[in-house]
């Protein structure tokens, strides 16, 4: 299964959906796409199934760099919370 | 000879001694047998026969001394055991039949051993003389390759059959890459495919197309190349076409540079006016440039006109001396210019100035004069008008001139009388010149008589005056006239000065007269002067301004004050200096300066004057300084002159000295002119770029800094002697440019000599033919390389000029016919009386013939050389035509085939002797019982023998056919056959082969087929011999054994066919007879059941029991991808179809082509993924997200659920259409709950399965939980129960298998239909929310549109809770 990104803006916000996949070789695509401030930024990971460790760590990093994540799975939250440990 | 062939023999492979002499006993044993066994059954049994058989196997196949050796013993035998008893003579006559049957025996065998050594013999001969045919085409192929040239090979309809490396050099294409290709498309550009279809029609139709023509490389850059092509019949109508391309961009390119810089020249003649001309003096041939013929008024032609037709032109008048300049010029050699005048057909005129320059030979003869003419009627003009002008202010001047001088002589002449008087004015005294003057007496004089003197017209107001004066004693001056003596009146001027004494009492009056008549005349004659020179002054072409010293105006002429703008009243408030343009004003008062200053007389000075308007007149000014008079101070006098004309002109002059200036710098190369001492006094830009240096730094240069060191001493000599004997200079040599390299130039020096014959100049000019040397080089590189290559394959060239009649021969052409280097063989005979007599006349007939009809030339003849060898030609030739169709040479080839013809005659000789040969072998082999194939090295049939012929049907011609391995082999057999028998070919060892060969009964048969190399010396295969045997009856013992073993795996298979799907409850077992039912068809399935009940087992064995089994299984759970990518996971994607894509992907559709695909859940697929699967369920086909390409599919879908569609189709959740398309064989997996009966085998199958994953012995299974289990709803049905299994047995401590109680009792209780109503509150609620949606449905329940839809529920939940509700769905309808 690949990751599908789906740009779109909501109260001058820039929203990121993704859906499917998120791995490793996503992420650095996704970091050319993040390209303004991340506090202006919500990724929508409501049909996020499955996360690597990267992508993880990667979301953990956007989220303390200021970007929202929305309908963040519950064993990604989880995950998250741990790598923080 | 003797001992060769007995070597050879001795090479032959023989058989052991003892086989030998062992064959001998036994054949003769095996007669005497035979006769026993005759003799035992009463048969008849002549012995003599078996002996003579057994001695003929014994010579043949054993040699001769076995053979008699078998003679021997049957003569033994028969004569001491057989036939014991037989007479003497008898006995003789067996004994000499054996011995003459011996003695042929050894004829025979002797002879077949001839023979063998013969075919051994011819065959090596065979291999030399295809050796010696390979190593020549090795060497055409090597020349092919090294070509200087690119060659291409193509078929007849210009497909690339195969380049040389210089193609690939050129073109950029490799040999791989062009092979196939057609010609056109792969370097022929689009727009002249056209052209290119024409050429291949003319080489189709036997023409040699010769032409330059732009081609494309690979990369699209054009290029220029020759193109030299022509068609060779290959015989039975095909063609091959040479196509040879020579890349000549370079020089296409300097043609074009040169065609430009015609160009350039041509247009600045025509700017310029000026045509440049040639007059061939032998010939009489005049060239005109095109400007020329526009002059002149001619009609533009490649040739100028006559000499006369051109004397026509020339003004009558002007003739005679322009012949007599251009006689003189001739005879002279030198130099000429000629103005003169043409009268045009319009009868108007225009003036020429033409220069011509003679052109001599190094004998000193003229060959050619070369010059220019320039239409100069418009400077002709100018300059006519401007010296009519300046003669005009000449004329002027001179005239003011004198009238100047005339006044100042006036001005200098002053008469003089005197007198006295008395103070009361009374006069007493007059001089002598007074009375002499007025012809009085004195006494007539004195006392105031003296008026009497006076003109009546002035004595009143002299008399008056006069007693002013003397009564206020002041002195008076007065002008009157006074008669003279012979009674004119004559002016004079008077003046009375009181003389006082000391006291200032008057004493006396002194008066003086001069006679001012004269200047009175004078006066009057400077009035009339001035008068006249007011006139010129005014009326003057010049403008006059007279200035004071300090520049101020004081006068002006109404010229100068046009010049200038201002009017006299303006100007004489300004100095000359405000008129005068600003750049000139400081040079100009310098000038005024030195005037003032006396350091000279007048000075000259053209200017610019600042109009009144503001715009500039240039004006030529002659300033003098006037000397002042007593009554006239000095002044300046500048008499301007509008010179703007002039100034026009000589800018004009000017920029037609730029413009030769230009078309200097514009001459295709380098131009130096030097004095006759070698100063160098112009230099064109081209010198100054190439060499990068400066006009000054040139001059300092040397011979040496600019000419390479090789080429000094040829370049010194030729210069030296130029400069001694004036005669043109003329070299070739290497020029350093700026960045150091050295390239080719022509150099040409001329001298310019004036009307003594003295050199007053030298013009050098220097071409760079550094392209051309190198083109020349290349040539003479290629010319080598072609007579090197000419060598080496013995070919020839040679050429006939028809008009001359003479041949040139290329080196090798005259060695192939013998000629000695310096021997002549420019006669066409000479080469005629090469050709052997038998040929000469047929060869000369057929060249006549193709000269006069002007055809192609081809033939093949001996011819004799002087010693007396004979040697073959192949000649070829070609007609060359002008444009008139006229032959103007025949240009061919000559080919030495005496090696071709020496070989090929001993080849057909070889052929025909190995073709006997073969013929006996064959009847040897086709005596043979066994199916026989004789095959090349790369397997491809040569020969089968009769058995295989009789078996098959075929003809011989039929088994070398590429084809016959497919029209006799079976089908099934050919594909393993090709890849076995490839295999086996390409080890190179024996190998066997089982295949079915078609009988010509139409009856397959399987043959056991061994291959056998046959090596030569060196250990290459030369043949491959394959014998075939019959294995029909043993393949059919196989195959019966085989289909018992599928027979008994079937059985088999279908025992396990189930093995994962445990239990044999009454439900399972439907499920299981519906699988076998549905599997081995391709319908599609759709299961359904609740989770957990293992839909995907059932789906895996539908699949492992369809014909797909051995494709793939693919299985896609719908519900665990995202909405928005299951299309992408069903379908797949292209590259960038979205946020992601990162490269093109496979769908879940395409990898299972050919299998089985499981949708899982299908229930949640989206509504627009729901579309695209009824798209491939009906068409078979889809397409990628974000493709455009349709892909067909072959897949079988098998779908499952848990949800109701039903319910799903009515909440419009799930597609109907869709439905019926999953639903075509619905299987209904039972819960857990229903087959209670298979949970005791379930529990035993999974304990089994963990306990051997966790590495534990569990030996029975707790009843209690058994009991347990089948009494637990099981919720999550098998999954449940194979997680609860696992969990336990890792938990599990000894051999018995128990499962915590607490799992089995703490779930939920099964799940309940709904049994009794809702209370008050929420039954109002649900009625009212049911009746708004019946409400809004207008009544109808089912249905996309209904109102069980819109709620979201089943149909027949719906219609129950109507029911239960009581609500009356009628009366929605009625609304």
């Amino acid at each position: 299964m690949t990751l599908r990104i789906e740009r779109s803006v909501r109260q001058g916000f820039t929203v990121f959906t993704l859906s499917g996949r998120m791995r490793a070789e996503q992420v650095a695509k996704l970091k050319e796409l993040f390209d303004t401030d991340y506090r202006s930024i919500i990724l929508d990971l409501q049909e996020v199934r499955l996360a690597d460790r990267d992508a993880v760590k990667f979301l953990r990093g956007c989220e303390a760099d200021g970007m929202k994540l929305e309908n963040c799975p519950a064993y990604v939250r989880e995950w998250m919370d741990r790598e923080k440990d | 000879m003797a001992d060769s062939a007995a070597a050879k023999k001795r090479a032959l492979p023989s058989a052991s001694f003892a086989r030998r002499y062992g064959l001998a006993f036994a054949s003769v044993a095996g007669a005497l047998l035979l006769e026993l066994l005759f003799h035992h059954f009463n048969l008849p049994h002549p012995f003599a026969a078996f002996a003579l058989s057994a001695i003929a196997v014994t010579f043949w196949y054993a040699g001769t001394k076995p053979g008699i050796v078998a003679v021997l013993l049957s003569s033994l035998i028969r004569g001491f055991i057989v036939e014991g008893a037989t007479s003497s003579l008898s006995r003789v006559l067996y004994n000499l039949v054996f011995l003459l049957f011996a003695v042929l025996m050894i004829w025979v065998r002797r002879s077949r051993d001839a023979l063998e050594v013969e075919v051994t013999d011819r065959k090596e001969r065979l291999a030399a003389a295809n050796e010696e045919l390979r190593r020549e085409k090795e060497q055409l192929d090597g020349l092919f390759e090294l070509s200087p040239d690119a060659v291409i090979l193509t078929d007849d309809d210009f497909h690339v059959l195969r380049v040389n490396k210089e193609f690939t050099r050129i073109f950029g294409y490799t040999a791989e890459e062009a092979a196939g290709q057609w010609l056109p498309e792969l370097i022929i550009p689009e727009e002249l495919h056209a052209e290119g279809l024409k050429n291949r029609d003319a080489l189709i139709s036997g023409e040699r197309v010769e032409l330059e023509a732009i081609r494309q490389r690979k990369d699209g850059v054009p290029l220029d190349v020759s193109v030299v092509a022509r068609g060779i019949s290959l015989g039975f109508g095909h063609m091959v076409f040479y196509l040879i391309y020579r890349d000549i961009t370079e020089r296409k390119k300097a043609e074009r540079e040169l065609r430009r810089s015609e160009g350039y020249l041509a247009e600045a003649q025509k700017l310029t006016h000026t045509g440049s001309w040639a007059w061939n003096v032998r010939t009489g041939v005049l060239f005109w440039s095109r400007e020329i013929f526009s002059i002149y008024d001619y009609e533009y032609q490649e040739m100028g006109p006559t000499w006369p037709q051109f004397l026509e032109r020339v003004h009558p008048e002007d003739r005679p001396v322009v012949e007599g300049i251009f006689g003189r010029a001739q005879l002279d050699k030198t130099d000429y210019d000629a103005s003169y005048r043409i009268v045009l057909p319009d009868g108007s005129i225009k003036h020429i100035f033409s220069i011509g320059h003679p052109f001599l030979n190094q004998s000193g003869e003229l060959v050619e004069f070369v010059g220019t003419s320039m239409d100069v009627t418009e400077q002709w003009k100018a300059r006519t008008e401007l010296e009519k002008a300046f003669e005009e202010i000449k004329q002027r001047t001179e005239a003011a001139r004198r009238s100047e001088r005339e006044l100042r002589d006036v001005v200098n002449t002053v008469p003089a009388h005197v007198w006295s008087a008395s103070p009361e004015g009374q006069v007493n005294f007059v001089n002598d010149r007074w009375l002499q003057f007025t012809g009085l007496a004195l006494d007539e004089a004195f006392g105031w008589k003296w008026e009497a003197v006076l003109h009546p017209d002035d004595r009143t107001r002299v008399v008056a005056d006069w007693h002013t004066a003397v009564k206020n004693g002041q002195a008076m001056e007065s002008e009157a006239r006074v008669r003279r003596a012979d009674g004119e009146y004559c002016w004079w001027f008077i003046r009375n000065v009181p003389l006082r004494d000391e006291t200032g009492k008057l004493l006396r009056w002194y008066g003086t007269a001069i006679d001012i008549e004269d200047r009175k005349r004078a006066e009057q004659a400077l009035r009339k002067s001035e008068e006249r020179w007011r006139s010129v002054f005014e009326n003057s072409a010049i403008g006059v301004a007279l200035t004071d010293l300090t520049g101020r105006f004081l006068a002006t002429n109404h010229v100068y004050q046009t010049i200038v703008g201002y009017t006299e009243e303006e100007l004489r408030a300004l100095c000359f200096l405000d008129v005068t343009h600003e750049d000139h004003r400081e040079a100009n008062w310098a000038l005024i300066t030195e005037l003032l200053e006396g350091k000279r007389r007048q000075f000259q000075i053209e200017k610019k004057y600042r109009r009144k308007d503001g715009s500039s007149i240039w004006v030529s000014n002659n300033v003098s300084l006037v000397p002042g008079t007593e009554r006239v101070p000095r002044f300046i006098m500048a008499l301007s002159e509008d010179i703007t004309q002039r100034k026009r002109a000589e800018e004009a002059i000017r920029s037609h000295e730029q413009n030769l200036r230009l078309l200097v710098d514009t001459i295709p190369g380098l131009v130096v002119t030097t004095t006759p001492a070698g100063e160098i006094e112009l230099l064109n830009r081209q010198v100054q770029e190439y060499f990068g240096k400066t006009p000054e730094e040139l001059a300092n240069w040397r011979t040496s800094d600019a000419i390479h060191p090789d080429d000094l001493p040829l370049t010194i000599a030729a210069l030296t002697r130029s400069i001694q004997t004036g005669e043109p200079y003329e070299v070739e040599h290497h020029l350093r440019r700026a960045d150091g390299v050295y390239r080719w130039f022509h150099a040409r020096g001329l001298a310019l000599r004036d009307k003594d014959g003295r050199i007053v100049r030298w013009y050098y000019l220097l071409t760079d033919v550094d392209d051309r040397r190198r083109a020349e080089e290349a040539l003479r590189k290629s010319e080598a390389l072609l007579h090197e290559a000419q060598r080496l394959a013995r070919t020839g060239s040679w050429s006939w000029d028809v008009l001359s009649g003479r041949v040139v021969s290329s080196p090798e052409n005259a060695r192939i016919n013998g000629f000695q280097p310096n021997e002549d063989s420019a006669a066409p005979e000479v080469y005629f009386q090469r050709i052997h007599p038998d040929h000469r006349e047929r060869i000369r007939e057929a060249f006549q013939t193709c000269v006069v009809e002007k055809t192609d030339y081809q033939a093949d003849y001996p011819i004799v050389l002087l010693d007396g060898t004979v040697k073959y030609i192949h000649a070829t030739g070609h007609p060359i035509l002008n444009k008139s169709e006229d032959l103007i040479e025949f240009f061919g080839t000559t080919v030495d085939v005496t090696e071709q013809h020496e070989a090929r005659a001993a080849l057909q000789t070889a052929f025909e002797q190995i073709k006997a040969e073969e013929t006996e072998l064959r009847r040897m082999t086709d005596a043979i019982a066994s199916y026989v194939y004789v095959l090349r090295p790369d397997g491809t049939a040569l020969y089968a023998n009769q058995a295989v012929l009789d078996y098959t049907g075929l003809t011989l011609e039929d088994v070398q056919r590429e084809d016959q391995r497919a029209r006799v082999f079976h089908p099934e057999d050919l594909e393993r056959l090709r890849e076995e028998r490839h295999e086996g070919l390409a080890r190179g060892k024996p190998f066997e082969l089982e295949q079915r060969a078609l009988g010509k009964d139409g009856n397959y048969r399987w043959f056991l087929v061994r291959y056998n190399p046959l090596r030569d010396d060196q250990g290459h295969i030369i043949r491959w011999y394959a014998t075939g045997t019959d294995i029909e009856d043993r393949k059919r013992a196989e195959e019966s054994m085989r289909d018992e073993n599928l027979a008994l795996r079937e059985q088999i298979d279908q025992a396990f066919m189930f093995e994962e799907i445990v239990g044999s409850s009454p439900a399972l077992q439907t499920v299981l007879s519906s699988i076998v039912k549905v599997a081995p068809t391709d319908s599609t399935v759709l299961i359904t059941g609740e989770t957990g009940t293992g839909k995907e087992l059932i789906a895996r064995a539908i699949h492992k029991h369809s014909q797909r089994w051995g494709q793939a299984f693919i299985s896609v759970n719908c519900a665990s991808i995202p909405s928005s990518l299951i299309a992408s996971e069903l379908f797949g994607h292209e590259k960038g179809a979205f946020t992601g894509a990162v490269q093109r992907r496979q769908g879940r559709f395409e990898m299972a082509h050919s299998g089985t695909i499981f949708l899982d859940e299908v229930g949640e697929l989206p509504a627009e993924t729901q579309i695209a699967l009824l798209r491939v369920l009906q068409e078979r086909q889809f397409e990628r997200v974000g493709g455009n390409r349709i892909i067909p599919t072959d897949v079988r879908v098998i779908a499952a659920t848990n949800r109701d569609l039903t319910a799903a189709i009515a909440a419009g959740t799930f597609r109907a259409d869709l439905f019926y398309r999953l639903n075509v064989f619905p299987i209904e997996v039972p819960p857990l709950r229903k087959r209670k009966e298979d949970i005791p085998m379930l529990v035993e199958y999974f304990v089994k399965r963990y306990a051997e994953k966790a590495g534990k012995q569990i030996r029975k299974i707790d009843n209690s939980t058994l009991e347990r289990c089948q009494s637990y709803p099981w919720p999550g049905n098998i999954r449940e129960l194979q997680n609860i299994v696992e969990r336990s047995v890792i938990l599990c401590g000894g051999d018995t298998f128990w499962i915590e109680k607490a799992w089995l009792a703490s779930v939920q209780p099964p799940r309940q239909e709904l049994a009794g109503p809702l209370p008050d509150t929420l039954q109002n609620q649900e009625k009212e929310m049911i009746e708004a949606a019946l409400a809004e449905s207008k009544g109808k329940v089912a249905g996309p549109e209904g109102a069980a839809a819109r709620l979201g529920i089943p149909r027949s939940t719906l219609d129950s809770k109507i029911k239960q509700l009581g609500i009356k769905k009628h009366r929605f309808i009625s609304e």
